[in-house]
């Protein structure tokens, strides 16, 4: 059977088309492995690192190095975002430069935890993700911009406030920071293309021009060093790695008692399978409502909720119409063909282990029987005689 | 509005699980035949004619070897007590998390699957058994999702 192909591409397309040999797939695999703690990495972002070779991109783009600022999380980022977008965009009378802004924000910074611990993280509510709008934690982490802005404003102090006070808590102007931010970031640990493109380079012969090799070396190096980071003309924001990451046995973001990814001031979201859920469903499953459950249009964030509420509890309270029931004697158990509001047809079986489980069985079975032999697989023309 | 139904079934299985003694083992007898089968949760060990063709010969298997379902938490820990008296075959891409098909093992002396929740399940010498395992229709819904991201 052949191989997988590589596309190799050059900044002027397609290269060539190379059949990965056996000793190159496993060498695939391997640097994938490789790969996969630098994107997982959770110390704190080497800021003077990733400065220095930030700056190095800037050099080779033919541009001068910038000012830095360093944040805690994205958030917190699109927060120091707006503040410099008020400054260079309404250029208030008596505000400071860039760069005078940028070392007060640095000193700032130094000043914070890189953690404000569990107790002080933002709250969520049901059903929500979290927002920067509602928290009380990221309103002081702007009430303190402003006295950051207002430490370096030597005149028109007043009104420099104001217009402060108005700008960063406007909705609005936050809103278009987050999509200006969101849209220049670039990713550090979490860039992907990196390493597709360093494999050929390292393993598969292939060769690029000596500007392009230096220069995706210095993407690899961020990528060692740092999270996400902005870069504007005058500034670069970088953002701490996250505090903790986690992911499934087959590598999407997973975790089932906490978040998939947290960072420092509390920012965090959750994923299961690699969905990205809210955090009811993860953290308080049981507290959801069957309206919660049966609104969910997408069909499968619907099966995860209901895997976390409980199948037989969701049978229950859902009011499932009874398809079939039989008491299965050989193997001493109870069984029931449920079908949910939904359309999903479960078998609630009682267990030898003494437990009810609910499986997932194709909307065409019709009865217990069926039921048993579709969850038989191979087996289904067994003659069953007991069951364990 | 309540559905008696479901909850009358929910509270009757409930009830009846109050009779089910956990852990209790079952087993083959001398009188069993090929197609015989026992569930030991949600592996079927199956009495077999001969070992389906395709698998391959463990010629120096390990204490690992014993265990029949691939690696995967406390309900993957079906395993064989002994490795005593047993040929051991597998299939050729064990472990595949989309195959049904387990191993295939020979006894020429008594021998017993053990798991640490369900009842052990006990094997006269001279059968060969088949391991099969259970379908999981969410998982293979979550791997159409993946194939279809």
């Amino acid at each position: 059977m052949a191989g997988p192909k590589v596309a190799v591409y050059s900044n002027i397309g397609i290269a060539g088309m190379h059949e990965l040999t056996e000793e190159q797939k496993e060498l695939l695999f391997a640097y994938r492995d490789e790969r996969i703690p630098i994107a997982l990495n959770t110390e704190e972002t080497d800021w003077e690192a990733a400065s220095k070779w930030i700056d190095d991109l800037y050099r080779e783009s033919g541009k001068e190095h910038t000012s830095k600022v360093y944040a805690r999380s994205p958030v917190e980022g699109v927060l120091f975002a707006n503040l410099l977008r008020f400054v260079f965009f309404d250029e208030p009378k008596g505000a400071p430069t860039l760069k005078v802004l940028a070392e007060a924000m640095r000193e700032y910074h130094k000043s914070l935890p890189r953690d404000i611990g569990e107790g002080n993280y933002p709250s969520i509510e049901d059903g929500e993700q979290l927002s920067a709008y509602k928290s009380e934690h990221h309103d002081s982490v702007r009430k303190d911009l402003i006295e950051v802005l207002m430490s370096t404003v030597k005149r028109n102090k007043k009104e420099v406030r104001s217009l402060a006070e108005d700008y960063m808590f406007s909705v609005e102007s936050q809103r278009d920071s987050c999509t200006d931010f969101v849209h220049s970031a670039f990713f550090g640990q979490h860039e992907w293309w990196v390493p597709y493109y360093l494999f050929p380079e390292k393993h598969l012969g292939v060769k690029y021009t000596e500007k392009e090799s230096r220069v995706l070396a210095i993407w690899d190096e961020i990528s060692r060093v740092c999270g996400w980071w902005v870069a504007y003309d005058e500034i670069t924001i970088l953002v701490d790695r996250p505090l903790h990451q986690s992911l499934s046995d087959d590598l999407q973001g997973h975790n089932e008692s906490g978040p998939a990814v947290l960072y420092g001031d509390g920012f965090r979201f959750y994923l299961l399978d690699g969905m990205r859920v809210d955090e009811q469903i993860v953290m308080r499953p049981e507290t959801q409502t069957i309206e919660q459950i049966n609104g969910e249009q997408n069909s499968d964030l619907r099966s995860i909720r209901i895997e976390r509420y409980g199948w037989p509890k969701y049978l229950k309270d859902s009011n499932a119409r009874k398809l079939d029931e039989r008491h299965n004697e050989v193997e001493n158990q109870l069984e029931a063909l449920m079908e949910s509001p939904a359309g999903d047809r479960r078998l609630l079986v009682t267990c030898p282990t003494a437990r009810i489980f609910a499986l997932g069985v194709p909307s065409t079975i019709n009865t217990c029987e069926e039921a048993q032999r579709w969850l038989a697989g191979p087996a289904a023309n067994a003659n069953v005689i007991a069951r364990t | 509005m309540s559905n008696a139904t479901a909850d009358q079934l929910v509270s009757k299985m409930s009830q009846h699980l109050e009779s089910v003694h956990p852990g209790q083992d079952a087993e083959f007898t001398e009188a069993c035949v090929p197609g015989d089968a026992i569930w030991q949760g949600d592996l079927c060990l199956k009495i077999m004619e001969t070992v389906p063709g395709g698998m391959i010969l463990l010629e120096n298997p390990s204490e690992e070897d014993r265990q029949l379902v691939p690696e995967g938490g406390e309900g993957s820990r079906h395993k064989l007590a002994s490795l005593e008296g047993v040929e051991l075959y597998r299939p050729a891409d064990w472990p595949n998390e989309e195959s049904l098909v387990g191993p295939c093992f020979k006894l020429s002396k008594a021998n017993t699957v053990t798991h640490p929740r369900h009842g052990d399940v006990k094997i006269p010498s001279g059968f060969t058994v088949g391991c099969f395992y259970q379908r999981e229709f969410d998982a293979e819904q979550k791997r159409e999702r993946r194939a279809r991201d």
